[in-house]
Formats: C-alpha cells, sequence, structure tokens
C-alpha cells in the first residue's frame, strides 16, 4: 500500500476500531494505542487479497483481542475473573469522554460506562458488536453459560441505570 | 456491528501519530533488511541453507498444521534461549532476539479464522520461518 491509500485506509477504519477499543477499556489513550496497532498490523503485512467485509471483520476481531488483552494486563487476571458479587462493590471506572446528551445511543453507552468490567465487556460484545457467547468465550477464556450470566445480570443493571434516569431503551 | 454506538470522538492528533507510528515502522523494517543483507552476504553458511531449503521451511519440516507450525517456532525460541551464555555477542542476539520475536498479539491469532488451513500454515511457516532466519544470521554474525 501507497502511504496515499495507507491514510486513506486508516480514515476509513479508525473511528470504528477507535470506538470499539474504548467502549472496551474506557481509556483514550489505550484505545488509540489499540486501534493504532491494529491498523499498523494489517498495513505492514502482505495479504491475500480480501474483501471489504472480511478486512472489516478481521480488523475487529483483532482490535477487540488487543482490547481484551490490554485491559486483562490493567486488572489483576484474579480479578477480572472474581465473583459477581466482589466485583460489584469495585468502584465503578469514569468515563473519560462527554458524550452527546440527546441520542439513545449515548444514554445506553453512558450507562454501559458505569458497570463493572465483566459486564460492560458481554455487553458491549453481544449488543455492539453482534458477537455470540462462543466467539466471546474464545477471546476472553470464559465459559460461555458464566458468560451468559454476566450479560442477564448486567442488562438487568443496564435497565434499572436507565430506569432511574428516566429512559428507557 | 453497530454504527450508532460509535459516539466517541477521536483524540486530537491522532492521525498525525499513526502516521509518525507509520513512519518509524517502515523505516525500522527497512534497516532491518539492510542489517540482514549484509549480514547474509558474510554467513555464507546460512546462505546456502537458504539456496538449499525454501525460505524458512526448513524450521517446520514436520508441521502440517498451523498449531503444529506456531509451536515448532515457539519450541526453537524457547531452544535459542537455553543456548545463550554469558558473551557480550550473547546479550547482543539475546536483545535482538526479544526484538524480533515480541509478538504484542501472535500472528498466529491474528489469521482470519475463515481462511483455509494450508494457506495459514504457508503463511505462519515463512513469517516464523524468516524471523528464526534472521536470529541465526545474527547470531552467527555476532559469533564471528
Amino acid at each position: 500500500m501507497t502511504r496515499k491509500e495507507i491514510t486513506s485506509f486508516y480514515q476509513a477504519h479508525s473511528r470504528r476500531l477507535y470506538n470499539i477499543s474504548y467502549r472496551i477499556l474506557l481509556n483514550a489513550e489505550d484505545a488509540e494505542e489499540v486501534m493504532h496497532d491494529t491498523i499498523l498490523k494489517y498495513v505492514t503485512t502482505p495479504w491475500q487479497p480480501m474483501e471489504d467485509a472480511q478486512v472489516s471483520a478481521w480488523l475487529a476481531r483483532t482490535c477487540i483481542r488487543a482490547s481484551i488483552d490490554r485491559l486483562r494486563k490493567h486488572r489483576h487476571e484474579a480479578l477480572f475473573l472474581e465473583d459477581l458479587a466482589r466485583q460489584s462493590s469495585v468502584e465503578t471506572p469514569q468515563s473519560e469522554q462527554e458524550l452527546p446528551a440527546e441520542t439513545a445511543a449515548s444514554r445506553v453507552l453512558a450507562a454501559l460506562q458505569q458497570l463493572p468490567d465483566p459486564y460492560r465487556l458481554v455487553l458491549t460484545l453481544v449488543l455492539v458488536e453482534g458477537l455470540d457467547y462462543e466467539e466471546i468465550a474464545g477471546y476472553t477464556g470464559i465459559k460461555p453459560t458464566t458468560l451468559r450470566s454476566h450479560f442477564m445480570r448486567g442488562k438487568q443493571k443496564l435497565l434499572a441505570l436507565l430506569e432511574k434516569d428516566g429512559q428507557s431503551i | 456491528m453497530d454504527n450508532r454506538f460509535d459516539l466517541y470522538d477521536l483524540p486530537a492528533g491522532h492521525e498525525e501519530r499513526f502516521l509518525a507510528k507509520l513512519d518509524a515502522a517502515t523505516a525500522h523494517r527497512r534497516g532491518g533488511l539492510t542489517l540482514l543483507r549484509w549480514t547474509a552476504a558474510a554467513a555464507a553458511a546460512a546462505i546456502l541453507c537458504l539456496l538449499v531449503f525454501p525460505s524458512g521451511n526448513r524450521h517446520f519440516l514436520g508441521a502440517r498444521t498451523p498449531e503444529a507450525v506456531y509451536r515448532a517456532y515457539l519450541e526453537q525460541v524457547g531452544t535459542y534461549y537455553t543456548q545463550l551464555g554469558p558473551e557480550p555477542a550473547d546479550e547482543n542476539w539475546e536483545s535482538a532476539l526479544t526484538a524480533l520475536t515480541s509478538e504484542t498479539v501472535p500472528l498466529f491469532d491474528q489469521l482470519p479464522d475463515e481462511m483455509p488451513a494450508r494457506q495459514k500454515t504457508r503463511i505462519l511457516k515463512q513469517y516464523y520461518g524468516e524471523l528464526l532466519d534472521a536470529a541465526n544470521l545474527l547470531k552467527h554474525e555476532w559469533n564471528n
């Protein structure tokens, strides 16, 4: 790829990859680095020609894997896999970025940010990225049954947060 | 995939920082290739080996699946580390080995699931084979 092609490729994919990573990490600097590394890996590797959809899928998968990997590095793995009762007592991460207040999507994202990591991760990957439990289990090493449980409880918490805020999905 | 949720704006200067990383990666690659060409010219034995076998493949002669290639690669890297001694040349080689073999996300994990196993095997053999070749060439050069 020429530099011009790489720049154009970057502009086409950077926002989506940054958002995928940010929803998992809730940290702008980390999300940018993961997005950069993902695109850099793609543009500096010689590939067989791929369809646009395949390229997008590869980028998303690589970005999700790298984001989960980084999340694990930031938090002790034992803590990451701790039981739900203890997790819910962990201080929830603060949002770094203000979202536009009007849209339903922004309200859902704001509520998601208030959930502990395990809930936020599974809800984000299922609801926003459209992954299934088997696929998420492949990324995280967490059993699909546990993920389903995280999803159900996370969804309840999410709905409660939205109702508390006078909103509904 | 739902783009309605892509509401977070990218930090200012993100594209410039990416282009700087791209330049660094490209320069590193060019520099690395120059060094490898130079060392290859000096390492006659390694060149002979490269002529006899397709690039990298001799490291993975028995490996017929992507998993087997990656396992063989990890074993070979592990073997290299056990061969390190206290000499300055070994310190140089250890640094080079670490730089060559450190992968944030291994290529093995990044290849698309829908790619045929045969194609994955070929790509992994070439990629990891070239890394092992480079490590060998550098070791030979520093030992001489």
